[in-house]
């Protein structure tokens, strides 16, 4: 799956959003609700990213600014070379093949007055230029690549079951051949046996167009099977980024490590043994966060530097950041999170 | 829906087109029209 030599597709560096909370008569703007509070990381070409947390922790948000969806606050959002955020309309909209998303519900995103060659043929209308013939030669080629039979092109969404309409917008994502898909929950809405169908369906995609996703997803044992990294979220700021068989092994920040213990074992015997954590208390309000570390309200292991300083992601093993005061500082606050080159640097903390 | 359509490269918010103005001002106009017969009644 991931490249022999990967190269960083996407790069965000510091990428806030924040909405504005707005009271009064006046409607003064009065506070922020902080949901994504400087994120940075990398995504190789090729390469699938896991962005785990739980609701509410910004997974979504860092999704949708990251294609401009939303206009974010700050930041910087680098995709094939040009940074998103500072992109003219009429050059984001010529960029906007090569970034397509999987929506999370199929029967909220698709228009329930379009036939399927409509749906799909839409984004190749906006932005190919083809004529009518070509562009149903590829509406049916798209549906080949997603395994919907060519006599449904005429029929409505609500004709389909759940997974046909995923499949839909799938093919959707694909008409333009974009180089990088986020994924928002793609398989949230699905049931077990479709879920596996999407995912495997994702992945064979993959490996045939050299696809970069970014997964997002809160079922940890379908990001287990289809990421090569994985990224804790917490309360809108990345707890841990690290490759997957290294973070599902031995979870370092003690948010991940409550977060996979929820993770349960098919083997009954490990099953038994399995320590779960139980976090106490609820998710602080992400318009008013600790002053410190977001988990320090939660964490078992809270120090009095963690209600103070905000920890910063570093690299504290080859490949695997996390941002706890748990860890010394071994490196430099993560600038670059490729997993690629690692310089590690002793302060002594 | 309206991020569905942004994706794609459409405009997040579509302007209305003269005649759609034209057809909800006349919808209004009978809503009110009928509302007035309502209240007469």
């Amino acid at each position: 799956m991931l490249d022999a030599s990967p190269a960083p597709l996407v790069k965000v560096r510091d990428l806030k959003m924040y909405f504005p909370i707005h009271t009064g008569v006046l409607r003064r703007h009065t506070g922020d609700v902080k949901a994504v509070d400087g994120v940075s990381f990398d995504i190789m070409a090729g390469e699938t990213l896991g962005l785990v947390g739980e609701s509410g922790c910004g997974k979504s948000t860092v999704g949708r600014a990251l294609i401009r969806l939303y206009e974010p606050t700050a930041g910087e959002v680098e995709i094939a070379g040009d940074n998103i955020l500072t992109l003219a309309p009429e050059a984001l909209r010529k960029k906007r093949p090569q970034m397509q998303m999987v929506f999370q519900d199929p029967q909220a995103s698709l228009n329930p007055r379009m036939t399927l060659a409509q749906i799909i043929g839409e984004p190749l209308i906006e932005h190919s230029g083809k004529t009518a013939t070509d562009r149903l030669a590829r509406i049916y080629e798209l549906m080949d690549q997603v395994g919907l039979n060519r006599r449904f092109a005429n029929r409505y969404p609500h004709e389909f079951s759940g997974g046909q309409r995923q499949r839909i917008g799938i093919a959707r994502a694909l008409a333009l051949n974009p180089k990088f898909i986020v994924c928002d929950e793609p398989i949230a809405a699905l049931d077990v046996s479709i879920q596996a169908q999407v995912v495997n369906l994702l992945e064979d995609l993959q490996d045939r167009l050299g696809l970069t996703y970014l997964f997002i997803s809160h079922d940890l044992s379908m990001v287990r099977h289809i990421a090569d990294r994985v990224a804790v979220m917490y309360l809108g700021r990345i707890a841990e980024l690290s490759p997957r068989d290294a973070l599902y092994a031995k979870p370092l920040h003690p948010y991940a490590e409550a977060l996979l213990s929820a993770v349960p074992e098919p083997d009954p015997d490990r099953e038994g043994s399995r320590q779960r954590i139980i976090l106490k208390g609820d998710v602080p309000s992400p318009a008013n966060p600790p002053k410190g570390c977001a988990f320090c309200t939660r964490c078992p292991k809270v120090m009095d530097i963690c209600r103070t300083d905000r920890p910063a992601l570093t690299e504290v093993e080859p490949g695997r950041q996390v941002a706890c005061h748990l860890f010394p500082t071994t490196s430099a606050p993560a600038k670059s999170t490729s997993g690629g080159q690692y310089q590690l640097q002793q302060h002594g903390v | 829906m309206a991020e569905v359509s942004q994706s794609m490269g459409q405009t997040a918010h579509p302007t209305l087109s003269l005649s759609a103005c034209l057809r909800l001002a006349i919808g209004r106009m009978g809503h009110v029209a009928h509302a007035a017969e309502v209240r007469h009644a």
